[in-house]
């Protein structure tokens, strides 16, 4: 009678695959993409911490807060558009180009622009104003960072929402306060 | 040992890139998404005029394969037994093809789909350098 000493023994089990037998080796066959869309249940995914840091910094620069289920950035509209205008100048592509950082950081993110203005001009001027304003951002974001336009929600409310007075307690202007309310709200709904 | 293919069919290929094995190219000839799941095709091909080997899966290091999109890692899909989605290894973990001059042989396997919207991948092995922005196909 053949007598299996350990090693051998250890030696042999090794060479019987240490699985229970795999699923066909037709990648393509029905069996194994049956096996592939019942294995997501407990698929394995992992955070890229690098990356990760690399949309905090970018959050950090852009001053945005961030709770467990949004992100919002505000934007300061002098920075972005000239006054009384639309069109996004030059210089406000160094700040969109981290907006689009941190929106492609989430891509199932919904996101929110909104446009505000200052207690100057008429309601129906600054309501159209700063609906283009929210809409120039979202173009821009679209066009230039690749970010899906179904994504994007825009909205204006001109000069409904301040979040510093337009004047002083005496009546006289109050440029600081205008100059705040003069923005651009964005929010990415993260959960 | 893995099967080989003498006769090379014409498939498209995605990207190719040079491997840290002795005379084996590696072209990226598939990345489908279909139904969450992101199946992966790599077609290694000896381009040396001697018989060259590729070894695949060494120690069962199959987490050495594995996609990367926005900030994220994907790893083959194991079954609920435990058995990865890809050719399995014989019983020391290890999954290799001799290959003559000319053959070749594909490799495959099956991770969980990126997003979407993710429209490219990156995909790394131990094998090769990392085949950048490869296009997925949606089906």
């Amino acid at each position: 009678m053949l007598r299996w000493r350990p090693a051998v023994l250890a030696f042999a089990l090794a060479c019987i695959p240490a699985v229970a037998a795999a699923p066909g080796q037709d990648p393509d066959s029905p069996e194994v993409q049956a096996a592939a869309r019942a294995a997501l249940a407990h698929s394995k995914i992992l955070d890229i911490q690098g990356i990760t840091l690399g949309i905090e910094a970018v959050l950090k620069d852009l001053g945005a807060k961030v709770t467990a289920t949004e992100i919002k950035i505000e934007l300061d509209a002098d920075v972005l558009f000239d006054f009384d205008k639309y069109t996004l100048r030059p210089e406000a592509a160094e700040t969109l180009r981290k907006v689009g950082q941190a929106v492609a950081g989430y891509p199932q993110a919904p996101l929110l622009i909104e446009g505000y203005t200052d207690g100057k001009g008429t309601h129906p001027y600054n309501m159209k104003l700063s609906e283009n304003r929210a809409g120039a951002v979202k173009a821009w974001l679209v066009a230039n960072a690749g970010v899906e336009a179904a994504r994007i929600r825009t909205a204006g409310w001109g000069e409904t929402k301040p979040i510093a007075p337009n004047t002083n307690p005496d009546g006289s202007d109050n440029p600081q306060g205008r100059q705040k309310n003069r923005r651009v709200e964005l929010t990415l709904r993260t959960k | 040992m893995a099967q080989t293919a003498p006769a090379p069919a014409p498939v498209a290929t995605l990207a190719t890139e040079d491997t840290n094995q002795p005379g084996i190219a590696a072209d990226f000839t598939e990345c489908k998404r279909k139904e969450g799941v992101l199946s992966v095709k790599i077609r290694f091909r000896n381009v040396s005029s001697a018989p060259a080997a590729v070894t695949l899966i060494n120690a069962r290091n199959y987490e050495a394969y594995y996609v990367t999109a926005a900030n994220k890692k994907y790893f083959i899909l194991k079954d609920s037994e435990g058995v990865y989605l890809t050719p399995r290894a014989d019983g020391f973990g290890s999954l290799s093809a001799q290959l003559a001059p000319g053959d070749q042989y594909t490799w495959w396997a099956k991770f969980p789909a990126p997003p979407p919207d993710i429209k490219k991948v990156t995909f790394m092995t131990p094998l090769a350098p990392p085949f950048e922005d490869i296009p997925i196909t949606d089906q």
